[in-house]
């Protein structure tokens, strides 16, 4: 079992990886220079992302374990980069050379998402739910 | 362990594996299932939640026909109770993609899921019927 810490680095180095694909990138297509590069870095951000899953797809997710709490804002945050990251390919005329790549990139993402579902469904919505109320004769069944 | 299926859980295993794209549901999952003891299933999954009678896990199954990686396949749902006789109710289970895709359950549906034990029981004489697919 991964210690929480080190998801949250591996977490952070994935958004940092993210956020400077996004900048070059950005400045990339302002410029219409070194755009070759683009394609590269992309695929270093689906790698970043597919070793992050790979370490969340291992997580037991439990409210026996509070300080999985501490992954929702750091996961939330580097959703959103890659989902920015990849806007910004997708609105530009890079979109068509690149949609095998982004395509990659957003199912890795939709997994990083249901693990962020996941524990916030664990940690914050599920324990402010109401108890459910068995009846007597399922009580008695699996008491 | 001993393995109890919904009438609604049985119902979705049938409509699914009609469909070509899950119609290995019931290997995968059957595979998922056996062999494992308690805590190296329980360890797999996800723990919902927790009450007097149930704990409540979700877990993702690889769809075989599709080879897709972690964000595809199948998620289900089962209760495991509290005391020491290890009854496992599977409850719900669904595809992530294709034509039956569904999105990740809200925390209310996930109470649903823990009502539908209580309604769909409560209807039977005793579990005998639960113990087949």
């Amino acid at each position: 079992m991964v210690a929480i810490s080190k998801i949250k680095k591996i977490v952070t180095k994935t958004s940092s990886t993210t956020f400077e694909v996004y900048t070059s990138t950005s400045q990339a297509l302002a410029t219409e220079d070194e755009l070759i590069n683009v394609g590269a870095a992309y695929g270093t951000v689906l790698k970043a992302i597919t070793n992050l899953n790979k370490v969340l797809d291992k997580l037991f997710i439990t409210a026996d374990k509070p300080n999985q709490k501490q992954l929702i804002g750091v996961l939330k945050a580097a959703i959103d980069l890659a989902q920015m990251a990849l806007d910004l390919v997708e609105k530009s005329a890079l979109q068509k050379q690149m949609s095998e790549l982004t395509n990659n990139i957003k199912d890795e993402l939709s997994f990083t998402n249901e693990i962020l579902s996941d524990l916030i469904l664990v940690h914050i919505e599920m324990p402010k739910m109401p108890p459910v109320q068995y009846s007597d004769k399922i009580k008695t069944m699996f008491a | 362990m001993e393995y109890f299926y919904l009438p609604s859980f049985k119902a979705a295993i049938k409509k699914l594996k009609k469909k070509k794209a899950y119609k290995k549901i019931v290997a995968d999952l059957t595979f998922f299932l056996s062999n494992k003891t308690k805590d190296q299933l329980l360890q797999t999954g996800i723990l919902i939640s927790k009450d007097g009678l149930f704990t409540l896990h979700k877990f993702r199954l690889k769809n075989s026909v599709s080879g897709k990686g972690s964000s595809s396949g199948f998620r289900f749902y089962l209760a495991l109770t509290i005391s020491d006789n290890d009854n496992v109710i599977l409850c719900s289970i669904y595809s992530k993609d294709g034509s039956q895709g569904k999105e990740n359950l809200t925390a209310k549906e996930v109470i649903e899921i823990l009502k539908s034990i209580n309604k769909e029981i409560e209807a039977l004489p005793n579990l005998e019927s639960l113990k087949d697919w």
